[in-house]
């Protein structure tokens, strides 16, 4: 499946600014898409694509910083640039412990704009394809049926065939035949391999 | 009786004190709202100029977007040069009080204001006070800012300079019977050739910090006094910035 196009986000309540730096992103062949305000933003409907967001800190009504909250809270992960003004280092280093992906004081050059957009991109896809890949991994691990999950929690617990069978009460065979469904569904081409997607699963539901 | 004197002195200076306070704060604000409005259109400024260079450099450049962003770019320009105007105007407008000022008091007063940088960057404050300095008609507050403003500019030439002697003198004469001139004389790096024709433009700045309106904003409001402000300089040596204005004892013809 071939990957959206990314696209860059763009909030700035001056229209002047945000036409400029919209412009600036599409001249490098990238698709901005421009807001005046934060709910503005919240309220449109976003595309599923990897993306980055280019927001003035100062803004009236919903601040930048607001967003960064509401945007954390509802669990979307867009990395943010921060554009900010003069003396605004208390903010800044607020958003910055929330996770800003970048700080660019106002005027902004293009360069380094486009430089962290590149970057923000970046770090988003491989942000999304991990979570892809772990929604895949978690897909395979739930077509496994009772017994078998059964039986790969004590593999992974590194018990033997022999101690699973006893601990389960079933034949040494039975056990590697489940084992092997395991490693089948699982697609884990080594002990190693299952032992690390099982891993992945129970660490990311952890967080 | 002497009681209540004093009571009334004390009175009198408190409110000098605070008069003091609220003018420093005002200019500290000013400064901060200016830099805001004028920072706001030139950040769109290089924005689309910024675009407009992109869309040309691309392999078959794209004039019609180049156009659309440097049209943009005019108008940002347009933008910050209006918010100029406005804090000339807001200069101008606050200028209608024309009081006879004895200028000598206000170096005094001004000196007072700029002790503590002075003192902090250990520059000791000369003054040589013309006698019989006749007064001249205008707003004792504006010309403080302007005396405030050249002195704080001498300290801060000085402020690097440490082989040889920092000093700052402050002046008052009778120029050609019917001007009173005020002089502010630094020993400190100068002023360069280079930005000498550039000194008085609005948002000129060589420093880091500041915003390079403290020299624009004074000379406005000398000339709105009928005055005028001008510099010599040696690079190496140190700058006089000094202001005339015309005597206000109807004595000047």
């Amino acid at each position: 499946m071939r990957e959206p196009d990314p696209i860059v986000f763009v909030i700035d309540d001056d229209a002047l600014i945000r036409d400029g730096i919209q412009s600036l992103i599409r001249s490098i062949g990238l698709r901005a898409e421009t807001f005046a305000s934060a709910r503005d933003f919240m309220l449109a409907k976003r595309p599923d694509a990897p993306a980055c967001l280019i927001l003035d800190v100062r803004m009236p009504g919903l601040s930048g910083l607001d967003l960064q909250r509401q945007l954390s809270d509802a669990k979307i992960d867009i990395p943010i640039i921060f554009i900010t003004g003069h003396g605004d280092i208390p903010m800044t280093v607020r958003a910055m412990k929330d996770g800003a992906m970048e700080f660019l004081t106002k005027p902004v050059r293009g360069q380094d704009l486009l430089d962290a957009v590149q970057k923000a991109i970046a770090h988003h896809r491989k942000h999304r394809n991990e979570r892809a890949e772990l929604a895949e991994t978690r897909k395979r691990f739930d077509s496994l049926t009772p017994r078998e999950t059964e039986v790969l929690n004590l593999v992974v617990a590194g018990l033997l065939n022999k101690q699973i069978a006893d601990e389960l009460g079933m034949s040494e065979l039975t056990v590697k035949t489940h084992r092997a469904h395991v490693m089948e569904k699982t697609t884990a081409d080594s002990l190693a391999h299952l032992f690390r997607m099982t891993e992945q699963l129970r660490s990311s539901l952890r967080k | 009786m002497a009681e209540q004197r004093r009571t009334e002195e004390a009175l009198q200076k408190t409110r000098t004190e605070l008069a003091r306070v609220v003018r420093i704060t005002t200019i500290g604000e000013l400064t901060a709202s200016i830099a805001h409005e004028v920072n706001q259109p030139l950040a769109a400024v290089v924005a689309n100029a910024d675009a407009c260079v992109a869309w040309l450099a691309l392999q078959s450049p794209n004039l019609m977007e180049a156009r659309a962003a440097a049209e943009r770019t005019i108008q940002g320009a347009t933008r910050a040069s209006e918010v100029i105007t406005r804090i000339r105007s807001l200069i101008n407008k606050t200028a209608p009080e024309k009081v006879q000022v004895q200028l000598n008091d206000v170096i005094e007063e001004t000196i007072a204001l700029a002790d503590r940088q002075a003192s902090k960057n250990n520059i000791p404050v000369v003054t040589e006070f013309a006698q019989n300095l006749p007064v001249v008609l205008g707003d004792r507050i504006q010309l403080q800012q302007v005396i405030l403003n050249l002195m704080l500019n001498g300290i801060e030439s000085m402020s690097s300079i440490n082989h040889r002697l920092r000093r700052l003198l402050v002046r008052s004469q009778i120029h050609e019977d019917n001007q009173v001139c005020v002089s502010v004389e630094d020993s400190g790096i100068g002023v360069s050739a280079e930005n000498m024709p550039r000194l008085f433009e609005p948002f000129f700045t060589t420093r880091s910090q500041g915003i390079g309106m403290g020299l624009a904003i004074s000379r406005s409001i000398i000339e709105a006094h009928g005055g005028r402000l001008w510099v010599e300089s040696v690079v190496g040596q140190g700058s006089v910035f000094q202001f005339a204005l015309p005597r206000g004892d109807g004595s000047a013809s």
